[in-house]
């Protein structure tokens, strides 16, 4: 479902992805793990059609990104890390505008918007401006508009940021629920522990480079004491003497 | 500061210089201009030029007053309470007052600059004129910061006190303001208008009722008269009378100054928190009007492209910001054009009656140029934080910008259109003129909406939520220059087609056919220019953006 071959971005002398190659199959949740800066959002944003890669190859269904954009792009919902929304628009006029936009009927959209605000507890400030809104219901619309077309490929950035915990749970199982319909899940996150709950397989990124990939139990098998979750393997993978090393008492 | 500096240091040499290039262009020709206006009154009228000259600036320093105060108080309402840095800045250890002083010399800094750069070619044209010595330039340079200072600090203090006690009913407010400003602006139109009519009365009756009409003026309770006052008499050499109203203007602006610090060391906080609550619980009816209109209305658009012209009328029509200087660009106008009977036009000769129509139009478009420009060239930065969303839409991205031309034009021709038809019905025009007219404005919301949709996207601000900054950068201002010059262009060969057939036939002053068609290819040939070059160069830009 996604397929990427030797993808590398740069950002003036910065190279934020480098030479990275990765597959995520239908019916599996991918968790890709990094540290600030890692090149993480870089990396979700070429899936999703946002940027473009300075080499390499991106395919979504079989579509190429960079010559069948629109056809890639039909199969994807993005769920970006910051939910900016028209300010201006109501949370329904938002999905139908993003309904319509995806080419679905206005009575199927109108039928999906109930379903979705009565899921995602928004019904009842559906019909107020999305400038009023807090993060969390943002979120929720912005999640919301990701599954109404009903997608192959789901791409999440940092899903979990201002869901309050009723939320994350109803994410974390909506997101299960997708892949045993046979969707793509590509998911970023700081959340270790939503990773290790939910993904098949997890990719960890450090300095644009993939460092390792494999299932939940190869990674953490990786790490030092037997039992430790994935947050030792993760330290270990990515602590090296490049990124300063600050251990937590130096900041008392 | 600093940073300005290295961003500007960071700019393409390019940029700077052409703005420098364009910037000492317009300088220049409107020197030039007034230099000639104040030469002309003063070997034709000598007599009467000082008077007119006080009435001159007398207005002229009111309007500056009026527009500063509109402007200081739009802006610094967004600053105040809109902007993330406001909110950052309330979170930390510093007086509200703190904040408030900070953002009112960046608003006022904001909105004066322009007019200090108008101002300029007037004042120095008239020194020129009246010989004035160095001591003139210094006293203007001396009495403008307060002037500044006493129309923003005024604005200020309405918008403390107005975010204090109607915090919740923000449109109204506005809604308020222009309707109060439109007032202001109406009542002395009205007064001066129903005088204007009577110009077939003796020359100097006449000039002396427009004069009296105007005198409201020069009250020495205003601002702007202690403004006049103070540059005329240094210009005379009078300098203690400078001195005089340079020190009432510099003790009134501080005296203002200090009640709005004392307002906000009040007020601002609470009224932070209070805006930051209100408006939150008005809903709106799904599938309304708006939608049913545009679904009926533009029925052989594609469908995906009125889906975007709805978001962005939606978007245009909730926010009180936009449409309230849209309301004051176009209303003016509207009240004009209806008023032409009154002036009683449409009963003079046919060549008066066309030398009017044609002003009429030349008015509107330069209008429209404005309008294209302010409103029309940052509608692709204005998607700013939420251009994933469009970004992502299974969507060729050329639709987009096709997308926001095609709105630019429908918004374009429904007002300058019913402009110009209104005009020329007034006016009693003839149907092959009103024709012609009907053409032109056309193809000139074509050429002008290409420019502003297709250079706003070659040069996009997303990261600027302030439409006013964003038209003042390089590509906004790239895009007015042009669309002036394209006006020039346009309006100069209708003209020269209306001159023309006047000095052919004084009593029908019809052109031919073969004119008016030759005069409308020419105006389609660089309407085609003006429309497609931006909209290529726009589209490719768009198409290599990333979010």
């Amino acid at each position: 479902m996604i397929e990427l071959e030797h993808v590398t971005k740069r950002f003036g002398n910065v190279v934020a992805v480098n030479d990275l190659s990765l597959q995520v199959k239908g019916g599996e949740l991918f968790a890709f793990l990094g540290p600030n800066g890692a090149g993480k959002t870089t990396t979700i944003k070429m899936i999703a059609g946002l940027l473009r890669p300075d080499s390499g190859k991106i395919r979504v269904c079989g579509h190429e990104m960079k010559d069948e954009a629109v056809e890639a792009k039909s199969k994807i919902g993005y769920i970006p890390d910051q939910p900016y929304l028209y300010e201006r628009l109501t949370g329904r006029e938002f999905l139908e505008f993003v309904g319509k936009m995806y080419g679905l009927d206005l009575a199927l959209v109108k039928e999906r918007i109930e379903t979705l605000g009565k899921a995602f507890e928004f019904k009842d400030y559906m019909d107020e401006l999305c400038g009023n809104y807090s993060h969390g219901m943002r979120q929720r619309v912005v999640i919301s508009s990701a599954l109404l077309h009903d997608p192959e490929v789901i791409v999440v950035d940092e899903p979990m940021v201002g869901l309050d915990p009723k939320g994350a749970r109803l994410i974390k199982s909506v997101f299960r629920e997708k892949v045993r319909e046979g969707v793509a899940v590509f998911m970023s996150t700081h959340t270790l522990a939503v990773a290790e709950e939910t993904a098949d397989r997890v990719g960890i990124l450090h300095n644009g480079r993939l460092l390792t990939v494999g299932s939940v139990e190869e990674i953490l098998a990786l790490g030092e004491s037997p039992g430790a979750g994935l947050e030792e393997a993760f330290l270990l993978l990515t602590t090296g003497e490049s990124d300063g090393g600050v251990e937590p008492t130096s900041l008392r | 500061m600093s940073h300005l500096l290295q961003d500007a240091k960071s700019q393409p040499r390019l940029k700077p210089a052409f703005i420098l290039f364009t910037g000492g262009l317009i300088w220049g020709g409107l020197l030039l201009a007034f230099y000639d206006g104040f030469s002309f009154m003063e070997e034709s009228f000598p007599e009467i030029s000082p008077t007119l000259t006080r009435y001159l600036f007398s207005l002229f320093y009111m309007s500056l007053m009026i527009m500063l105060a509109f402007s200081t108080g739009i802006i610094l309402f967004a600053s105040l309470y809109r902007s993330e840095e406001s909110k950052f800045l309330l979170s930390t250890p510093t007086h509200p007052e703190t904040v408030f002083s900070y953002k009112f010399v960046e608003s006022l800094t904001f909105s004066s600059w322009a007019f200090a750069f108008l101002a300029g070619p007037m004042i120095l044209g008239y020194g020129l004129v009246a010989g004035a010595g160095v001591r003139f330039y210094i006293a203007v340079v001396a009495l403008f910061p307060p002037y500044i200072v006493v129309s923003g600090a005024s604005a200020a203090i309405v918008v403390l006190l107005l975010a204090s006690y109607l915090p919740g009913r923000r449109r109204a407010l506005i809604a308020g303001l222009v309707v109060g400003g439109a007032i202001l602006v109406a009542v002395p139109g009205v007064r001066l208008l129903s005088w204007w009519k009577l110009i077939d009365a003796a020359p100097e009756i006449w000039f002396r009722g427009v004069l009296s009409r105007l005198s409201f003026s020069l009250s020495p309770w205003l601002p702007s008269y202690w403004m006049t006052e103070g540059m005329l008499k240094a210009s005379e050499g009078k300098h203690e009378s400078t001195l005089f109203y340079g020190f009432e203007l510099w003790a009134n602006a501080l005296f203002l100054f200090a009640i709005a610090y004392f307002v906000a060391g009040r007020k601002y906080a609470t009224s932070w928190s209070a805006v930051q609550g209100g408006g939150g619980a008005r809903r709106y009816r799904p599938h309304g009007f708006l939608d049913a209109a545009m679904e009926r209305g533009f029925v052989l658009l594609p469908q995906k492209l009125r889906i975007l012209m709805v978001k962005d009328i939606k978007n245009f029509i909730r926010d009180p910001v936009q449409w309230s200087q849209f309301l004051i660009f176009f209303g003016l106008l509207a009240i004009y054009v209806l008023n032409l009977r009154n002036l009683s036009y449409n009963v003079r000769s046919p060549a008066w009656r066309n030398g009017v129509a044609f002003l009429n139009l030349a008015a509107t478009s330069l209008t429209l140029a404005t309008f294209t420009s302010r409103f029309m060239f940052p509608l692709l930065s204005l998607e700013g934080r939420q251009l994933w969303i469009l970004g992502l839409l299974p969507l060729r991205r050329k639709g987009i910008v096709l997308g926001k031309f095609v709105f630019a034009l429908t918004g374009a021709i429904m007002i300058s259109e019913s402009l110009i038809l209104t005009s020329d019905l007034m006016l009693a025009m003839p149907g092959r003129m009103v024709a012609l007219h009907a053409a032109m404005v056309l193809l000139i919301c074509v050429g002008l909406s290409g420019s502003a949709v297709g250079l706003g996207a070659a040069f996009p601000s997303p990261r600027e939520n302030d439409p006013s900054k964003i038209v003042s950068g390089f590509g906004g201002t790239l895009n007015l220059v042009l669309s002036l010059c394209y006006i020039v262009l346009t309006v100069g060969m209708l003209a020269a087609v209306t001159f023309l057939a006047v000095v052919r036939q004084p009593d029908d002053p019809l052109p031919p056919i073969l004119w008016l068609a030759g005069l409308l290819a020419a105006v389609a040939a660089s309407t085609g220019v003006m429309a497609s070059v931006p909209m290529v160069l726009g589209i490719r830009a768009f198409r290599r953006m990333e979010f």
